[in-house]
């Protein structure tokens, strides 16, 4: 899933789950969901959903909703490639990741 | 026709401007804040108008037309959860409430994403 894009990777303990975070390099919301992985040092690989040429934007947001029948938003993250987490509300990324 | 290009002092002028013309409060926390207007100042910059630093956008205004800043969802989401879908503009009792905006769901209708 996702394999054609080009992923930065951020190294941590990712809690044995596979996670890939779609943000806007703009959104508040975002820089949030980075930096709440980063204070619980959460390994991680991310894309700028803003920063893709619009064909491969296309591409990864079609699959996103094909895949979770929901409309990909800010910050996105996907567990394992078949959970996600849409918007950063900071309990619930807590209970999903198992981060106290 | 080129637009001229925004530093975040301008942006700051701006969102300032509009919260005080339309009775609105700004985020509480100095940090997220500097988040959006750095978000709006790329945007500006980068597409030509204050695009929605929460929102992907078309490149194209007549198609984000919707979500420039205020955008047209700002007062119907700060009437149900006190504040605009990126937590830039917060209505006095949100403010005043010292809640802090989260996330919300996105009212823009999906045949409007790019």
């Amino acid at each position: 899933m996702f394999d054609y894009v080009d992923f930065t990777e951020v190294p941590g303990d990712s809690r044995g789950h596979e996670l890939k975070l779609f943000a806007l390099s703009t959104c508040g919301f975002c820089k949030r969901a980075i930096a709440f992985l980063k204070e619980n040092e959460v390994g991680y690989s991310y894309v700028y959903v803003d920063r893709l040429q619009m064909g491969e934007k296309k591409r990864v947001k079609d699959e996103f909703y094909k895949r979770f029948m929901t409309q990909m938003l800010y910050p996105a993250l996907v567990i394992d490639g078949n959970d996600t987490l849409v918007g950063f509300t900071e309990e619930a990324w807590k209970q999903k990741l198992g981060v106290e | 026709m080129k637009h001229k290009r925004k530093t975040k002092e301008d942006v700051k002028l701006f969102v300032e401007q509009v919260s005080v013309h339309k009775g609105w409060k700004l985020h509480p926390d100095p940090l997220f804040l500097d988040y959006l207007m750095e978000g709006l100042t790329v945007n500006y910059n980068r597409y030509g108008y204050f695009q929605c630093p929460c929102r992907d956008s078309w490149g194209e205004r007549e198609k984000d037309g919707d979500i420039v800043c205020p955008c047209d969802y700002c007062v119907p989401d700060q009437s149900d959860y006190g504040h605009c879908f990126c937590g830039l503009f917060l209505t006095v009792a949100f403010s005043e409430s010292g809640k802090i905006p989260q996330s919300i769901p996105e009212r823009r209708p999906p045949e409007r994403y790019p």
